[in-house]
């Protein structure tokens, strides 16, 4: 007798006491100890909350039925597409930004910007993003991830983001030329507007790909960090203002802002 | 017809989730008809409302049509499956988290009369009571082991541990099950 037999044994209300039970028992300490109480044995058969009758399952089956029959508009699709064409796409996404920002969108001074600043910068935040996106759409047959991993990347999420502020490419461009005393809310507000909508269109599409529409808990939060990761890689490539207090308020701020909109949402 | 039910179910699990993913949608209802039953005892301990339970039986089933494509013919089902059910239930354990505690004491209690209804009721709310005294873990497995009726092996696949450290938490979890269960009762 193995394991899963002695548990089928007890589960059809037979008696603990055969011969083959207790030989098992004997070598095996997990299955001893759920011999061991024949109360035990009985509260854990009697008590195990029985299936609906008939009637009720098949009125969840029915309600399953009309769930599925629902799955077939465009972005059900999407969410039905195998996991890795999903994280294919959110890639393809950040690169199409990454792409537009740096030529059409591309800031002023972009043939200025020492290759030395611009591209661990973009390696940075493209790995967080990427990071943040497979968290993010992680499929539910996995194990969970540690809550711990999941805050780590939501941190970093936030706080690079933030750090990038400080680290300006000299590019001959004075501060003094424009985002400061009058001109700052003007531009810093252009570029949280921007930075927003670059977030927000993230966030739709990651909603879009995700199985659960990024549903509620930290892998929620992370995948609409993604948004303001990718948001900021944006803000990099297309801002020309060399000004730590103008990125910490019109680039860092969209991560603080997606951060507060997300944690409302997940409360209402 | 009717072959045509028995030949479905004949096939094993796997064999089932290929037909459905190739679109035969009868087979997603012999693996309904086969694992709703299980889904919603593993539900029911710590949710209290058969409602919350079948509502995330869907979910499950749900999610279950969702990922079909990234199913590979190689892998089992019942693991597979039980982790999107598990995984949706802590979560929506965690959105309850600030709900308040359900006050069940073990007082006065007799042994359960198994076979009368009074007695089946009486068995369950001690068992929930029992459930809930328990360290998550031990509670994992024993949920997987007793009430999903999961292999040791599986339930190590399941949650990414070895064989001999499920038996452990297992044996754990039965040990303190029966404790709970007396101290209570007496």
């Amino acid at each position: 007798m193995n394991c899963d037999q002695v548990r089928d044994h007890l589960l059809e209300g037979r008696v603990a006491e055969t011969p083959e039970v207790q030989q098992h028992a004997a070598e095996c300490s997990a299955c001893h100890e759920l011999v061991a109480t024949r109360g035990l044995v009985e509260a854990l058969r009697a008590g195990a909350p029985s299936a609906n009758g008939a009637g009720q399952l098949g009125q969840l089956q029915a309600q399953v039925r009309a769930e599925l029959s629902r799955e077939t508009s465009g972005p059900a699709r999407l969410r039905s597409m195998r996991t890795r064409t999903r994280l294919l796409l959110a890639l393809a996404l950040i690169v199409a930004i990454g792409v537009v920002e740096g030529t059409l969108l591309a800031r002023a001074d972009m043939p200025f910007v020492p290759t030395e600043h611009l591209l661990p910068m973009l390696g940075i935040l493209g790995l967080l993003a990427v990071a943040a996106a497979w968290v993010a759409l992680r499929p539910l047959f996995r194990p969970a991830l540690p809550r711990s991993f999941e805050l780590v990347v939501l941190l970093l999420c936030l706080s690079v983001p933030a750090a990038l502020s400080f680290v300006q490419p000299d590019t001959g461009h004075h501060p003094s030329v424009d985002g400061f005393g009058a001109d700052f809310f003007h531009h810093a507000g252009a570029c949280l507007v921007h930075g927003l909508t670059l977030a927000v269109l993230v966030w739709l599409a990651f909603r879009a790909l995700d199985r659960q529409a990024l549903g509620s808990g930290l892998g929620a939060l992370v995948g609409g960090m993604a948004g303001a990761v990718v948001a900021t890689l944006g803000l990099q490539l297309h801002c020309a203002i060399p000004a730590a207090p103008h990125w910490l308020f019109g680039h860092a701020g969209v991560g603080a802002i997606v951060l507060v909109g997300l944690w409302i949402r997940q409360r209402l | 017809m009717e072959c045509e039910l028995d030949s479905r179910a004949l096939k094993s699990d796997e064999q089932l989730m290929a037909a459905y993913v190739a679109g035969e949608a009868a087979a997603f209802d012999e693996l309904f008809a086969r694992y709703a039953p299980i889904l919603l005892r593993v539900m029911r301990q710590q949710l209290h409302s058969q409602e919350e339970a079948n509502d995330l039986v869907q979910q499950t089933f749900l999610q279950l049509h969702r990922a079909r494509h990234d199913f590979r013919s190689d892998a089992k089902l019942r693991p597979w499956l039980f982790t999107i059910a598990l995984n949706l239930k802590r979560e929506h354990l965690r959105r309850l988290k600030r709900r308040p505690e359900t006050e069940l004491t073990l007082d006065g209690r007799n042994d359960p009369k198994v076979g009368s209804e009074a007695g089946r009721l009486e068995a369950t709310r001690t068992l929930e009571f029992a459930f809930e005294k328990l360290h998550p873990s031990y509670r994992e497995v024993i949920e997987l082991h007793w009430l999903a009726q999961l292999s040791f092996a599986e339930i190590a696949e399941l949650l990414g541990a070895t064989v001999s450290a499920v038996k452990v938490r297992a044996h754990r979890g039965y040990a303190a099950l029966r404790e709970i269960l007396q101290d209570g009762v007496e």
